[in-house]
């Protein structure tokens, strides 16, 4: 999923400068990779690119959402497809985006538009258990780290920019985790540290024991 | 030591005491028994009810954060937490507050920072009072305590508000106020009270169902109370006695709040009191019919054994007829019957005794001790009646001779005949009695005069005329009666039976064969019998002397010889005669010596006579025993040597019946008497009952014709035939004839005149002593051969 937005974002850039590529490893204290963390590139200035993706999609798939994480740059419409074949209410009161999308199958939610920056917490009024986020950025530079906590972003501009890094679950706020980096056509990477805090998430049906991990 | 009168209080004690005893010990076991039962289940009913408790507790948490878990996922509060607008937020708290029947709900921030609180809903601050509180939860996911809001306590619990992840806490609680300790109550019988420790200080009372007094008292005395380690301990509250649990209901928190269930010791005892009352009742109730049953029992024990002591009494009274009866069929049943048994065989015997006491074994008849009696009670009421009454003693002639000659059970069969006989004769009224031996009484209880008892004694004499027939031998008997009367003769039994034994004695002589008393035979037999004991005495005061009548011969008319007549000299009667008591030694062991003593005297008198010159026969009397006596001869002949005499001179006089009374002992001393040359004369010729037969056989001399025959001869034509026959007859033998009672001439002249041989009486002297005999021997005109 990553290595496709990467290649979209290759095939449709229109600025073909020279591209830089960034690199990023996620791990936690103990050197262990962190999957599904967010890292991204601020870039400064007029010449913030669009990303060419004004589309992103939150899936339902079998009572889960998907992505876990899902970063999009501010304006991004999302799509709500369901494709269970129960209704999910989708639903989220986070100060980014309060939204409620009252029982519905298929594709017959209507999209939202994500406009402001920030964590906007979703859930499924039926199912406790489903939990996704969805990371409002102001840069279209940004990727989520895989299983092995790695994230590439390419076609970055040359210069030097503030990389920072996003999970969920982190323990210290994203702007404390900030690095410099000055890209250029080397191939560059940024790797971070981070602490997480327990998980909260309710477990999956039947035993829906909260607080409980 | 209480001492017991009557055995059947001592039943009764005994019995009670008993009862009592094991009652009480079955009471107090019991009773302690059910105390300690009682007190370990008050114990457990506490447990119990602590646990009740622990589980109220923790249901109503558990329903605390169950509701609290609802609603945190309720989409609708989500929303309205989404608001971020506080009334609102209050108002959607309030109401999801009421729903889950909370007190109070609070929410929290994930910065642990108070969103909202419905019991104070304007408040500014955004201090969250219970940190803790949330840490806990940050680090268990949900977390529960009792925490202090304005000094109330409340049972919070805090889960985190999910939307989808924790987004906030949701705090809600429920007061601890005396509802819920009233709520508990009613689960668990227990007073509750929750209480705060404090340091140094009595503890604080949060909330409780005890009254206000016992509130305020049980603080200070939980201050002093030690908890077991059952957590249970006694409490003493306003005089009451308590059983308290004490239990903590956050065991973490040192400073919570801690619950003290108690009961009431007494109203947990109630029942238990209840049945010490039915206990106590029944244990009377015991005693009551245990003291009524001990008495029935020793009633049917002692009522009895009283029945048979009072018989016992009665018995010993004499009185036979007092039989016992008790109704019961057990051991006192049977022994009344036993008693009664014995009572009347006791009786029975005493019959018998009785019988045997009255009656004569032999014939049947009553006997001497109850003719005493029936005498005696004649004699009252003849007297009471003004009436008389004979009594008559009889007794059979010769009796001895049926015996000797017939054998005694011969003797028998006719003492066993002659009983009817006599009582056939007689009139019912009369009472036959067996004095002994063969004598008989009649007692005749009413008589009107003397004929009615001279007719009951002819009626028995001809009675007895017939023979009775004993093995085919015809037995003739006879009797002699004597008669007495009261009150002429005598006014006791004692004197009437003794009149009537001498009245008895006198008509043995008489032909009439009976005898009515006559105070003349009294004189007599009472001077016999004192006499008897003098007799003695005047053998040895010489009071016995001798006298002398001489006898003369009618053809020569000189003095021939002499009688020696033993004379008493009594100093109060005067002069008695020794027909007066000779009779009285028959039978007694003086007449021996009294013989060998008259024999001596006389013998020694005769040689003393011989020594002054005169010589004369001297004669002395023996008595019919001495006769029987073999030593007599013996004796004569000693005497004799003795004194030197020639036996011719001696005549011993014999009566005739003291002959005839035993012919066959007598007629060997005779006989020896005749060998030795004594001389014998039969006394008291004619009024004896002698055979011929053997009158010719005995070696006899003389005869001596009985004064009867002498003294009215001259005017008695009788008489004098009879003297002449026995003149004649005397010479026939070849026996010399002496006449006894010649008291004047015309006597003289008349036997001179039919040849009597000599003669004895006033007419020559009377017997005179030795002395004046010396003097009339030489003086008298009759002259000495």
């Amino acid at each position: 999923m990553i290595k496709l937005g990467v290649i979209l974002y290759c095939l449709f850039s229109p600025l073909n400068v020279l591209a830089a590529n960034l690199s990023s490893i996620v791990m936690d204290a103990n050197g262990k990779p962190i999957k599904d963390a967010v890292v991204y590139v601020l870039v400064y200035g007029d010449n913030i690119g669009s990303s060419s993706q004004k589309v992103a999609i939150m899936d339902q798939v079998n009572k889960e959402f998907v992505p876990y994480v899902l970063p999009v740059q501010v304006g991004t419409v999302v799509r709500f497809p369901n494709k269970d074949n129960i209704r999910h209410h989708v639903y989220s009161i986070s100060p980014a985006k309060k939204f409620d999308l009252p029982l519905y199958k298929g594709t017959s939610a209507a999209p939202i538009v994500f406009d402001r920056l920030g964590v906007v917490i979703l859930g499924c009024n039926i199912h406790d258990w489903m939990v996704s986020y969805i990371y409002v950025l102001d840069t279209p530079y940004f990727a989520t780290t895989g299983q092995d906590g790695l994230a590439e972003i390419r076609g970055l501009p040359h210069g030097t920019y503030e990389v920072r890094v996003w999970h969920p679950l982190q323990r210290d706020p994203t702007e404390s985790m900030g690095q410099r980096v000055n890209l250029s056509d080397k191939k560059t990477s940024v790797n971070f540290a981070i602490t997480l805090k327990p998980d909260w998430r309710p477990h999956r049906m039947p035993s829906l024991e909260g607080g409980h991990y | 030591m209480v001492v017991f009168r009557s055995f059947q209080s001592r039943i009764l004690f005994f019995f009670l005491g008993l009862i009592i005893l094991v009652q009480a010990i079955a009471f107090f076991s019991v009773n302690t028994a059910n105390t300690q039962s009682a007190i370990l289940q008050i114990k457990n009913e506490l447990v119990v009810g602590g646990k009740v408790f622990d589980n109220l507790i923790k249901a109503r948490t558990a329903h605390l954060f169950e509701t609290a878990r609802l609603l945190s996922g309720d989409f609708a509060f989500k929303a309205a937490f989404s608001t971020s607008d506080k009334p609102t937020l209050i108002s959607a708290m309030d109401n999801h507050r009421a729903r889950i029947e909370a007190d109070v709900m609070i929410l929290v921030s994930l910065e642990d920072k108070l969103i909202a609180n419905t019991l104070d809903p304007e408040a500014t601050s955004e201090q969250f009072p219970f940190p803790d509180l949330i840490r806990t939860a940050g680090q268990k996911g949900e977390a529960s305590a009792i925490v202090f809001m304005d000094g109330h306590p409340y049972q919070m619990v805090v889960v985190p508000l999910f939307a989808p992840v924790p987004v906030a806490w949701i705090c809600t609680g429920f007061t601890i106020d005396d509802v819920v300790a009233r709520n508990m109550q009613t689960m668990t019988s227990l007073d509750i009270t929750f209480i705060k420790e404090q340091q140094g200080q009595n503890p604080l009372i949060l909330a409780s169902t005890l009254s206000d007094t016992l509130r305020k008292a049980l603080p200070g005395s939980l201050s002093s109370t030690i908890w077991g380690t059952d957590r249970i301990a006694s409490l003493r509250l306003e005089g009451g006695d308590y059983v308290g649990l004490i239990s903590y209901l956050d065991k973490q928190n040192a400073a919570s709040v801690a619950v003290i269930l108690q009961r009431s010791m007494e109203q947990a005892l109630k029942p238990f009191y209840r049945l010490r009352g039915i206990l106590i009742i029944l244990f009377v109730i015991g005693v009551s019919i245990s003291l009524i049953g001990g008495i029935l029992i020793a009633k049917t024990v002692t009522k009895p054994v009283r029945i048979l002591a009072e018989a016992a009494y009665a018995i010993e009274n004499g009185n036979y007829q007092h039989s016992v009866t008790i109704g019961q069929h057990d051991e006192l049943g049977r022994l009344a019957s036993a008693f009664n048994h014995m009572m009347s065989a006791i009786s029975k015997r005493e019959e018998q005794i009785k019988y045997q006491a009255y009656h004569d074994n032999l014939t049947g008849l009553p006997n001497r001790s109850f003719l005493f009696n029936q005498l005696k009670e004649a004699i009252a009421t003849a007297r009471e009646q003004g009436k008389a009454l004979a009594l008559i003693i009889m007794d059979l002639d010769r009796f001895k001779d049926v015996n000797a000659v017939l054998g005694h059970n011969t003797g028998d069969t006719v003492l066993k005949k002659v009983g009817p006989l006599l009582s056939s004769s007689v009139h019912e009224s009369v009472t036959v009695v067996r004095m002994g031996g063969d004598e008989f009484a009649l007692l005749l209880p009413e008589i009107d005069g003397v004929q009615e008892a001279i007719d009951v004694v002819q009626n028995i004499s001809k009675a007895l005329e017939a023979p009775f027939l004993i093995d085919k031998n015809p037995i003739q008997v006879e009797a002699s009666f004597g008669i007495v009367f009261f009150p002429e003769h005598g006014e006791d039994a004692d004197t009437l039976i003794k009149l009537a034994d001498v009245a008895l004695y006198t008509a043995k002589g008489l032909t009439s064969g009976f005898s009515v008393y006559s105070p003349e035979f009294d004189q007599h037999s009472l001077r016999q019998l004192t006499l008897l004991g003098e007799l003695r005495l005047a053998i040895e005061n010489e009071e016995l002397v001798f006298f002398y009548q001489p006898k003369v011969d009618f053809i020569s008319g000189r003095i021939i010889g002499l009688e020696a007549l033993l004379r008493w000299e009594h100093p109060q009667h005067g002069f008695i005669p020794p027909d007066d008591f000779i009779p009285l030694l028959e039978g007694t062991a003086l007449i021996k010596p009294l013989t060998m003593w008259t024999l001596r005297a006389a013998l020694s008198q005769c040689a003393g006579l011989n020594d002054m010159g005169f010589r004369l026969d001297m004669a002395v009397n023996l008595s019919a025993r001495m006769l029987q006596d073999q030593q007599i001869p013996d004796t004569v002949i000693m005497l004799l040597k003795s004194f030197n005499l020639q036996p011719g001179q001696i005549i011993i006089e014999v009566t005739e019946s003291a002959i005839m009374a035993d012919p066959e002992r007598t007629w060997d001393t005779i006989k020896r008497l005749d060998a030795i040359g004594v001389k014998l004369c039969i006394d008291d010729f004619g009024t004896g009952y002698s055979s011929m037969s053997y009158l010719q056989k005995l070696p006899v001399d003389e005869l001596k014709i009985d004064k009867s025959f002498v003294l009215n001869m001259d005017k008695n034509a009788n008489d004098a035939a009879i003297a002449r026959s026995m003149i004649d007859l005397g010479h026939n033998l070849g026996l010399k004839v002496v006449a006894e009672g010649v008291e004047n001439q015309q006597l003289w002249d008349i036997l001179k005149s039919f040849g009597c041989d000599v003669a004895q009486g006033y007419y020559m002297s009377k017997p005179i002593p030795i002395t004046k005999l010396i003097d009339w021997l030489k003086d008298s005109t009759w002259g000495l051969s």
